[in-house]
């Protein structure tokens, strides 16, 4: 137990006095922190109101445009757009000559054939698809109702024919709310927050980042041991299940740090945000969920961990260690990949998404993701909990054996049929 | 110079005659493609082209016009029921995906229920809101129909009639800089690692000392980045052979309509070009300097990743750059390395970039190169004999001189 400790606390100093473990861990958050507080000064604060839809206009703010019409399908302009807000011009360059002298805001050139190829030209200083004045529209509406005959009921149905309510035959059986009500539970149902909406895919992505970073901290210390040969000094005084705990230990403390402090700075930006990406009033993570969190990065981290730290053993040197990492790393891949993929995101407690978040190689990402959808079993999490922890008791005793000898030694070149045999005791 | 050559020459076969190189070389283009085999996938998941039912107890629809495209399949059917039992029925016995509901009260309140099972596809949703549309239209003359079919297509200029950007999305021609931009970046992101290596593996392996006793310094490092330049550029010409046949393949094949009207913005792309160049070369010294002061090579790799990071600042500011392309971050980014490349491929969608701020960040470019040149040599010369110790900032830049111990060490 004192040599765990040792070797612990050596890997927790070692890697907490990294300059680039630190500059990753606490400078990447810092810079984001930085970034938002300076783009949060310099944002423009009040910005003009805009509608997309005629109906707006009795609230919306319209700029003064001109517009050069030589078809003349121009011949009113809607009754319910303000007056002398829409000036005409016989051509581009008088136009251009309004503009200029601050009378007009923008003006539209509406080609000879508008009617064939439906062209218009908005010709607007400072235009960005990010700009919050873009009134394009305002013409649009004007030849629409136009073209149309000048019955503004007609018109207005034509630009907005239907209101839509959805009526879920399906949802009839679930609890989950749709629509534009509040959420019940985050998920791709929920309409009203982007936030809520891609939650669970949040905690998919930062779960498949956080583990395999972790179980990477592990390969590059053990196949660096490996290739500076202090290994073999260690295991003349350390038994290889001992080193190995050890290290899980010590990295796995780094690496949940680090997970922490992401997520505390995540937290702070979203809370700090205020706008697309703001969680709801009141929104509280539950505790069940912050522990079904801490559990299942902790046996994800253990398993993939004392899997790399095999393949550390067994790897020539880092370089190859990199390389080969992909390997170990495929079936969290091959997880994430599925549940990215509409079958699992629409239905996160069907047959698919379940059996993934049971598989101990591919549970935690997806498990954690269906917690946070909600409604998932008890028995489930639990069994996936019982199925890793056995999976963790087996790897660490296959991966101890790895240490022997004749694979720390070997300078021979990676394989996966080497790397496999070593796993299955048979090297 | 045959020397600078001889490790030039040297270091590219290193790299390049791997059989890994062949995978690096290919990855990026491996990677595009999955991503826009992953994209077509997610749209198909998103889409569904079985028919679609509606109950319309409107009269509005009871002897309607067929969508434009219907007869090429290239619309979703519209299935008219009498009432929502059959509807229904049909609903669940598979013949549709979904169907519309119009109640008596449609014309006052224009609500209109969609029932379904499973939620239908995003072009079916698409279909009924224009075959709603046309049919609103449907007494009026076939050109008007058509055109309220069609949309229109909004083109915005700027005032000097030097930039149009479509309000649909930007064109091949306008997104190519970006691309370009993106691109780069990349090439950053593999050069940390061969330049990384070239200056410590020799190092660590103590092969440097023998090299030492034959060529000089400068000559090593010069080759060094000749050699690493030239595996850069491979990769360059790799990628943009790569992006001509799959444009090829996009326009005369696939018959992709964005591919059709393609018109390059040569003035753009030579001036992400320019910036482009001149990024990978502040980053390839700098990384050359911090290659010559590290004690292993994994931290140097780590560096390469936060050098990596600080290209991709802009995508972070990208909707402050958008609302405002001459505020003062977008022009401040643009001047300053690192972020100029993206924030001015970015500001280059919707502006014309003022010649004073393209002429002061070449500047600022320029003055950075020739810096970060010098620190890079100085570094290498200090550190090229130092194992196991850390160069340090000061030792660099001269204000701190060696100790005895430490020149003894060395």
């Amino acid at each position: 137990m004192k040599k765990i400790f040792r070797v612990l606390r050596h890997e927790l100093v070692t890697a907490l006095g990294r300059p680039s473990y630190l500059l990753i861990t606490f400078g990447i958050p810092m810079l984001g922190l930085l970034i938002f507080t300076i783009v949060t000064i310099f944002r423009n604060q009040p910005t003009q109101s805009s509608a997309d839809d005629p109906g707006a206009s009795d609230s919306f703010e319209m700029d003064i445009e001109g517009y050069i019409d030589p078809a003349g399908l121009v011949k009113v302009i809607p009754p319910d757009l303000p007056p002398d807000h829409l000036i005409p011009y016989p051509d581009e360059k008088s136009a251009q000559g309004a503009l200029d002298a601050g009378e007009i805001e923008a003006f539209y050139i509406i080609p000879q054939d508008y009617i064939e190829t439906g062209d218009l030209i908005y010709v607007k200083p400072g235009y960005t698809p990010f700009s919050e004045n873009n009134q394009d529209w305002v013409m649009r509406w004007a030849l629409l109702y136009n073209i149309t005959g000048g019955d503004i009921d007609r018109a207005s149905h034509i630009w907005h024919p239907m209101n839509t309510t959805s009526r879920d035959l399906s949802a009839e059986l679930s609890p989950t709310a749709s629509g534009s009500g509040e959420c019940i539970t985050p998920g791709p149902e929920c309409d009203y927050s982007l936030l809520m909406n891609i939650l669970p895919m949040v905690m998919l992505v930062m779960f498949y980042i956080f583990i395999a970073a972790g179980a990477g901290l592990m390969l590059n210390n053990v196949s660096k041991e490996k290739q500076n040969r202090t290994m073999e000094t260690l295991m003349l005084s350390v038994h290889p299940r001992q080193m190995l705990v050890g290290k899980i230990a010590g990295l796995g403390v780094v690496s949940l740090l680090q997970m922490i402090v992401w997520i505390t700075a995540g937290f702070v930006l979203l809370r700090l945000g205020g706008t697309t990406l703001s969680l709801p009033p009141g929104f509280t993570i539950p505790t069940s969920i912050l522990i079904w969190a801490l559990i299942f990065f902790v046996l994800g981290y253990v398993i993939y961990s004392s899997l790399m730290a095999g393949l550390g053993a067994m790897v020539p040197d880092v370089k190859a260690a990199t390389q080969a990492s992909m390997i170990v790393l495929l079936p969290l891949l091959i997880g994430y990949f599925l549940s990215v993929l509409p079958p699992v995101q629409e239905a996160p407690h069907g047959a698919l998404a379940t059996f993934l978040s049971i598989f101990p190689l591919t549970a935690p990402p997806v498990m954690m993701m269906r917690l946070i959808v909600g409604n998932v079993p008890i028995w489930q999490p639990l069994l996936a909990v019982l199925l890793m922890f056995l999976a963790v008791i087996v790897i660490i005793r296959a991966v101890a054996g790895m240490f022997h000898t004749q694979n720390i030694l070997t300078g021979q070149p990676f394989s996966v049929k080497l790397y496999l045999n070593a796993l299955l005791g048979r090297a | 110079m045959s020397k600078i050559w001889l490790v030039a020459s040297y270091d590219f076969k290193k790299h390049a005659f791997k059989k890994s190189f062949v995978l690096i070389l290919l990855s990026v283009p491996i990677v595009v493609c999955l991503f826009i085999g992953f994209t077509a996938l997610m749209i198909s998941f998103e889409n569904n082209d079985a028919p679609l039912g509606y109950v319309d107890q409107t009269g509005l629809l009871s002897d309607p016009l067929p969508l434009p495209g219907s007869d090429d399949d290239e619309r979703v059917e519209m299935i008219a029921y009498d009432n929502e039992d059959q509807a229904m029925a049909a609903l669940e016995n598979g013949d549709i995906q979904a169907y519309y509901l119009l109640a008596d009260n449609y014309f006052e309140k224009r609500e209109v229920e969609l029932v379904y099972l499973e939620e239908p596809g995003e072009n079916a949703r698409e279909d009924f809101y224009d075959f709603m549309q046309i049919n609103w239209a449907a007494d009026q003359p076939p050109e008007i129909v058509q055109r309220v079919a069609d949309g229109n297509n909004v083109v915005v200029r700027s005032p000097d009639g030097r930039r149009e950007f479509p309000t649909s999305g930007p064109t091949v021609g306008q997104i190519l800089p970006l691309v370009i931009s993106i691109a780069f970046i990349a090439l950053v992101l593999f050069s940390a690692g061969y330049m990384l290596e070239g200056v410590t593996e020799e190092k660590l392996n103590r092969t440097i000392e023998v090299v030492f006793t034959s060529l000089s310094p400068s000559k090593l490092i010069s080759g060094k980045v000749l050699g690493v330049l030239g595996v850069n550029s491979l990769q360059l010409i790799t990628w943009v052979l790569f992006g001509i046949l799959a444009v090829f393949v996009a326009r005369n094949v696939l018959n992709f309509e964005w591919f059709q009207n393609m018109q390059l913005q040569w003035d753009s792309i030579a001036m992400v070009a320019v910036a482009g160049v001149l990024s990978y070369l502040v980053a390839t010294a700098l990384m050359l300097a911090i290659g010559s002061t590290i004690v292993e090579a994994q931290e140097g790799q780590a560096l390469g990743f936060i050098f990596y990071m600080l290209f991709m600042v802009p995508l972070i500011a990208v909707v402050v750059i958008g609302e405002n392309p001459n505020g003062p971050i977008a022009v401040g980014m643009s001047l300053l390395p690192f972020t100029s490349l993206l924030t001015l491929s970015l500001r280059n969608l919707f502006i014309s970039i003022p010649a004073w701020q393209l002429a002061l960040s070449i500047l600022v470019h320029l003055l950075c190169v020739i810096g970060t040149v010098w620190l890079a040599t100085r570094a290498f010369r200090l550190g090229m004999l130092r194992y196991g110790q850390r160069l340090k900032f000061n030792e660099i830049i001269g204000r701190k001189k060696p100790t005895k111990v430490e020149r003894g060490q060395a």
